[in-house]
């Protein structure tokens, strides 16, 4: 029976082949070349041609297996997060429905998409650890096709490594808490060893990638941990479990589109029915802080059930992200300028998270039209809650800087929570801007918009959202820069004056837009 | 094949704090047909997915002819009609109904297909994709897949919706004929039309078994609504 599989297979590969848009495929090809090329040229300016001192490389020989180690590391625990959830692979709805209830070896029916999925993730190392490679050859001692093929082989170590991980979490049925539990654990050694206290468990794999410089044999022992794993995860194929992949079979590719579409608002709540995350049926038992029965807390008291509901992992991920947004911005004080963008990034998503009831609002717009209220007038209250909701993690951020910078306790508690609203406040700016549009023309205006300019039109949009979260780390730089009583109560004004417009922009967004329309409309007509 | 089509002993099956289905304790002999009933919400689809296999037990333990669902034996034994049709996107509905039968080492299907095509409406579609097909047209397509192949347990999940009366008399007919080769059959239905041909009903009612007799000793309607 197995026969008909592959005849089947090959039938339906051929076809797809006959299919296949060869004018979409090259334009394809050709954006990722310019993006790729682009990337590869940026980081062929960074680096330069100067060859590093000899402190320089013992300091690379030193702590470079730990630090490249912790790519390993986050690979390793992205594998268990996955495996765990139902990972890695996913089948089509097809093949679940009529190939795995068929009387045939799940063997021969998992394997090839196990392998395909080890295949890929191999290849995206090892490209990446080559151009990696050969950019540190340029400073490093050792030839270029040395580093190259080092780095190409460590990176696809740790691409396999995901994979193999994930398929053996998955088939080993490791509970979500037990995964997320070892997946830090993980984390936490490699950041040990990168602290310089003990080896973590990337280090092998780290080691490998500088065999362009030096060749330490024992970092083969790492490898061929590797490839037994993977080995393992492809003997074990066939022990993949029918119910995730029944439920990721429809989910993943709704996920692609979504993320082809930059339809962030369906990526998160895919993500979130991937990982079975789903609002708890007996709600926290929350009071909401304010009274009822007035016009309009109707929609706070709405606001705080969706809150009452949160599940727990929900709850432990918005507590992580502010503890990461408040480790960055301590890197942030102690000179480390980039770890503003981690910062960003943090508070960006604890928003997404915390404004469910304004996103829930916006997914069902036939509910905010039959309201007799503007719509600003509706999405406005909305965010009451979630700020409210919001206050404990800042809190949480601010005890954390408080530990790590004691000095910088007071600016913290006087800081923090502005800045976690600030940095929500580019959440709800992406949920706002995905809403539907019921002043929207009948035609898209980007319809004869040329590909280029579509490109950075779209990428506009998927960045202003960021960067207004990126402003409240601003205030981190200006403390660094001047801790003082006066610096940190101007940041505060700043912050609110950004808040304040924001939340003006809520309300009064429709009005302008028409407002805006109707002008454009109006210079079209003239001319 | 030995022991009961289907025997489920202290089976259930919860999401997170919510449960869905028991723990029951049910059997289904060979060659019975049996109409499950219930309101909605009361356990039927996931009893069935986790009897077809796609749905793991939390608790308990589920055999088709004493065999775990999920091993080779049961999976060659139980054919299961959903709720949601689910077909490739680039198979036409001859090619499906060549690729299921044949994975079932059914190699002599073009008659048996034909004719199901010819009984259900569809003949004259069958070249074409089912993905674009209507949905009381998918259904029919949905109905000739979980029928080309042979089968001794046919679990079917509200096989009505969306089908056209000719379709509705065509599936009956079709299911007492398999009813008559001796397989057994499980009909989880809203379609109290269809119960009057069972010989036995259970209904469940918030995931455990209300009622467990034969037709005609209970008020269906009751059953339904309550």
């Amino acid at each position: 029976m197995s026969s008909v599989l592959r005849e089947m297979r090959h039938t339906r590969r051929v076809r797809r082949l006959g299919e296949l848009e060869w004018f979409e495929v090259a334009y394809r090809v050709y954006l990722a070349a310019l993006v790729g090329g682009g990337i590869v040229l940026w980081l062929s300016g960074q680096v330069t041609d100067e060859p590093a001192t000899a402190e320089e490389i013992a300091n690379v020989t030193t702590h470079g297996p730990a630090v490249l180690g912790a790519f390993v590391a986050i690979s390793i625990a992205l594998g268990l997060r996955s495996g765990s959830d139902g990972g890695p692979i996913a089948l089509e709805g097809a093949d679940v429905r009529h190939l795995l209830l068929a009387p045939i070896a799940r063997r021969s029916v998992l394997i090839q998409p196990v392998v395909q999925r080890l295949r890929t993730m191999a290849f995206g190392g090892a490209l990446v650890g080559a151009l990696a490679g050969e950019l540190a050859a340029r400073r490093l001692p050792g030839s270029g096709p040395a580093w190259a093929a080092a780095a190409a082989l460590a990176g696809a170590a740790t691409g396999l490594l995901f994979v193999a991980v994930a398929v053996l979490t998955h088939v080993l049925h490791v509970p979500r808490w037990a995964a997320t539990t070892f997946a830090a654990l993980v984390l936490g050694m490699q950041a040990g060893a990168i602290a310089g206290w003990w080896p973590g468990p990337g280090d092998g794999i780290g080691s490998l990638a500088l065999w362009g410089m030096r060749q330490e044999p024992i970092d083969l022992i790492s490898l061929a941990v590797v490839v037994a794993l993977a080995a393992a995860a492809v003997a074990l194929a066939g022990r993949l479990r029918l119910e995730p992949l029944v439920r990721r079979a429809d989910l993943v590719s709704q996920l692609r589109f979504a993320v082809t579409m930059q339809d962030l608002r369906t990526v998160v709540l895919l993500r979130r029915e991937l990982r079975g995350e789903r609002p708890r049926s007996r709600p926290w038992r929350l009071t909401a802080p304010l009274g009822r029965g007035r016009h309009g807390s109707v929609v706070w008291q709405r606001g705080w059930r969706g809150l009452s509901r949160y599940p727990l992992a929900r709850l432990a991920r918005m507590a992580m992200l502010s503890v990461a947004a408040a480790v960055a911005a301590v890197a942030a004080l102690r000179d480390t300028t980039p770890a503003l963008v981690v910062m960003a990034m943090a508070l960006y998503l604890l928003g997404l998270d915390a404004l469910e009831p304004l996103s829930q609002e916006v997914d069902h717009p036939d509910q905010a039209d039959g309201v007799p209220h503007e719509r600003g007038w509706l999405l406005v209250r909305h965010i009451a809650a979630p700020a409210v909701g919001l206050v404990p993690f800042a809190l949480l951020g601010a005890a954390v800087v408080a530990v790590a910078e004691p000095a910088a306790w007071a600016g913290a508690l006087a800081l923090a929570i502005p800045i976690t609203w600030l940095g929500a406040g580019g959440a709800a700016v992406s949920v706002l801007r995905d809403a539907p549009d019921p002043l929207a023309p009948p035609v898209a205006s980007s319809a004869a918009v040329p590909p280029e300019f579509a490109g950075f039109t779209s990428t506009f949009r998927l960045v202003w959202p960021i960067a207004i979260s990126a402003l409240a780390t601003v205030p981190v730089l200006a403390m660094r820069e001047l801790p003082t009583t006066g610096t940190a109560a101007r940041s505060v004004a700043g912050l609110a004056v950004v808040l304040i417009a924001l939340v003006w922009w809520v309300r009064r967004r429709d009005e302008w837009r028409t407002k805006l329309r109707d002008f454009m409309d109006a210079g079209r007509r003239a001319t | 094949m030995t022991g009961p089509a289907l025997q489920a002993v202290e089976l259930s099956k919860s999401y997170g704090d919510a449960a869905a289905v028991g723990p029951l304790d049910l059997t289904i002999d060979a060659g019975e047909r049996v109409v499950l009933l219930g309101h909605n919400g009361s356990g039927k689809t996931t009893l069935l997915r986790m009897a077809a296999g796609l749905l793991e037990a939390s608790t308990g333990s589920i055999a088709v002819f004493g065999s775990p669902v999920g091993s080779i034996e049961a999976r060659a034994a139980t054919s299961y009609l959903g709720d949601q049709p689910i077909f490739y996107d680039d198979l036409s509905l001859r090619e499906h109904l060549e690729y299921i039968a044949r994975l079932h080492g059914l190699e002599d299907w073009q008659q048996r297909g034909d004719d199901l095509c010819e009984a259900l409406g569809v003949a004259a579609r069958a070249d074409e994709l089912p993905t674009t097909f209507s949905r009381g047209l998918r259904q029919k397509a949905a109905i000739a897949l979980a029928f080309v192949r042979p089968f001794e347990l046919l679990l079917i999940d509200e096989p009505f919706v969306g089908l056209d009366l000719a379709g509705r008399i065509a599936l009956l007919e079709l299911l007492d004929r398999e009813h008559r080769r001796g397989a057994a059959i499980v009909v989880a239905t809203h379609e109290l039309g269809t119960v009057s041909a069972a010989q036995r009903l259970v209904a469940l009612r918030d995931g455990a078994v209300a009622f467990d007799g034969p037709q005609g000793t209970a008020d269906v309607d009751t059953l339904v609504m309550k």
